[in-house]
């Protein structure tokens, strides 16, 4: 596609999915700032409250927070509402866990840059094997 | 991931569909954070408080379990053991004193269900976010797969024992593989200072380093803080900095230097890195954090927390010291929360008593958090809530939306006795 975007980011999870884009220049945290069952975020302590994650290209800046973080992605993907795939600019081995015991493909971007190049609804792909980003 | 022959043969499925699944997903894991091979671990702090959320961690994935599959592997997981020594988490309610809490009885005997299957994997059930303290002491240089954030940050920084923030599931696994992926913290190279923390102000309380904890943790996000000027902590306010600097980002070790053991100079500290960024701590910025945690606090206060992290058994003595002869106010509830050993020897040595005598409650095993989002009907209202672990202050108000007083424990229990800020 002619306005196609194309960024190099690092494989963490393997895979290839895509989504809308939901971003958060933020770091967010699992555990207790989603509701697994209903698919979105529900804490007011996030700028993506009452945002759905189900199907989305979650891009932000880092995971948080307590080490139960994981198995609220694991009870969001058992409930129907799995996230597509992952970009974090940080990396946080608690987070990382959730989305690999999951399989959902995730990368690390290069830079804070992604964040001004994609916009939220943005159709994004995770191509994590090949180590890319596109934006449609 | 290079695997040996054992190793694989597990991956092969020889020791069954437990150990199996637990080895696929801890490779999973290691190769996504870049780990080439297993090392063997010394001990495994993890979750173990219901059998329902246990078999979270196991296939079958992607489905709601159902009761036939949480029994089935209720039945699995009780004829598996554990490699290593292998403690666990706060859990829902105290297994003695269920009832004074206010929880039901169903949640008594599913809690006692999976303390058994716990018993017979051969975990211990310590139900403590301070294992470090009582029940699972690592020592220098040992590989350890943990999880709690905050008993994460305390083993890496004060006793140079290895952790990454390993998550529930994935130190689950370790604990039945013996193993964890080497990356991270088990390196070396992962554990210099990446950012300086300069402290400019006294530290009073333990609160206070609370405090800054909370401060560091909310700056930095992830890396490594470098602490200068900040004085030696006594024990207690070394949990208190490693339980508040867990909850705003992901930081799994700091060096406070001329202190903690991997920085005797700050030069060791940074071992050759350049710092990123240098952030103060002043009286402002100290200031400023007691605001962010104090969600306007005044009047009537229902209910006072004391135990996160759990409480120390010095502290505990220290409580029945201020309690003595006094009398927690009418329609306030003052709980203090530790371990079950602890608990033990507060019994023993007559601090329980004193408390007890006073009105407060000393409870062991639980989390107040996961009490209040998982248990019972008759809980105490949280509407105007006083605490002195910062991490408390920052969960209770973002779960519950309480309003909160967060300061040092003699102005928490000034708080119970008065009933009111």
């Amino acid at each position: 596609m002619a306005n196609s975007k194309k960024f190099k980011a690092r494989k963490i999870v393997p895979g290839k999915a895509t989504g809308p884009a939901l971003i958060s220049r933020e770091r967010l945290g699992w555990l207790g700032f989603t509701d697994p069952k209903r698919g979105i975020f529900s804490s007011s302590k996030t700028e993506l409250q009452g945002k759905s994650f189900k199907g989305v290209v979650l891009i932000y800046r880092s995971g948080k927070a307590a080490t139960g973080g994981a198995r609220a992605i694991s009870l969001a993907c058992r409930y129907g509402n799995r996230p597509a795939a992952a970009i974090n600019l940080e990396i946080d081995p608690v987070t990382v866990a959730g989305y690999a015991l999951e399989d959902i493909p995730m990368v690390q971007a290069e830079d804070a840059s992604i964040f001004d190049q994609v916009k939220n609804g943005d159709i994004v792909t995770v191509d994590a094997d090949k180590g890319e980003v596109i934006v449609s | 991931m290079r695997l040996t022959k054992e190793q694989q043969g597990i991956l092969d499925g020889k020791k069954g569909r437990i150990l199996q699944s637990a080895m696929i997903d801890l490779i999973k894991y290691g190769t996504a954070m870049g780990a080439e091979e297993f090392i063997p671990v010394t001990s495994v702090h993890t979750a173990f408080s219901a059998i329902n959320v246990v078999a979270l961690a196991f296939p079958p994935r992607d489905v709601v379990l159902t009761k036939k599959d949480v029994d089935k592997f209720s039945e699995e997981m009780a004829a598996t053991r554990v490699k290593v020594k292998t403690t666990i988490n706060p859990g829902i309610i105290d297994r003695k004193k269920w009832r004074q809490m206010g929880a039901d009885e169903s949640t008594y005997k599913s809690v006692m269900q999976t303390v058994e299957i716990g018993r017979k994997c051969g975990i211990m059930t310590t139900f403590s976010c301070i294992p470090y303290l009582t029940d699972n002491i690592p020592l220098i240089g040992d590989h350890c797969a943990w999880s709690e954030s905050s008993a994460i940050l305390y083993s890496n920084s004060f006793l140079k024992s290895r952790t990454n923030r390993d998550c529930y599931e994935t130190s689950l696994y370790s604990a039945l593989l013996g193993i964890t992926p080497n990356f991270g913290m088990h390196l070396d190279e992962n554990r210099k200072g990446t950012d300086l923390v300069d402290v400019q102000c006294e530290l009073e309380y333990a609160s206070d380093w609370g405090a800054l904890g909370y401060f560091t943790g909310d700056e930095i996000g992830i890396g490594i803080p470098v602490f200068k000027n900040l004085r030696r902590p006594t024990g207690e306010e070394a949990v208190q900095i490693s339980g508040s600097m867990s909850s705003p980002g992901g930081i799994a070790m700091f060096h406070i230097v001329g202190m903690t053991p991997e920085a005797p100079t700050i030069e060791a500290a940074f071992g050759g890195n350049k710092p990123r960024k240098t952030y103060v701590f002043d009286q402002s910025a100290k200031r400023a954090i007691y605001q962010y945690l104090n969600y306007k606090p005044e009047g009537k206060v229902d209910f006072v927390f004391l135990g996160c992290p759990h409480k120390t058994l010095y502290e505990i003595k220290e409580i029945a010291r201020m309690l003595e002869g006094k009398h927690v106010a009418k329609d306030t509830r003052l709980w203090i929360m530790t371990s079950s050993s602890f608990r033990a020897s507060a019994e023993e040595f007559g601090y329980a008593q004193i408390i007890e005598d006073s009105g407060a409650e000393l409870f062991a095993d639980g989390c107040l958090l996961l009490y209040y989002i998982n248990a019972p009907a008759k809980r105490p209202k949280l509407d105007r809530v006083a605490t002195d672990g910062a991490k408390q202050a920052h969960g209770v108000n973002r779960s519950f939306g309480s309003n909160v007083f967060f300061g040092d424990t003699e102005r928490c229990i000034e708080i119970a006795i008065k009933g009111g800020v």
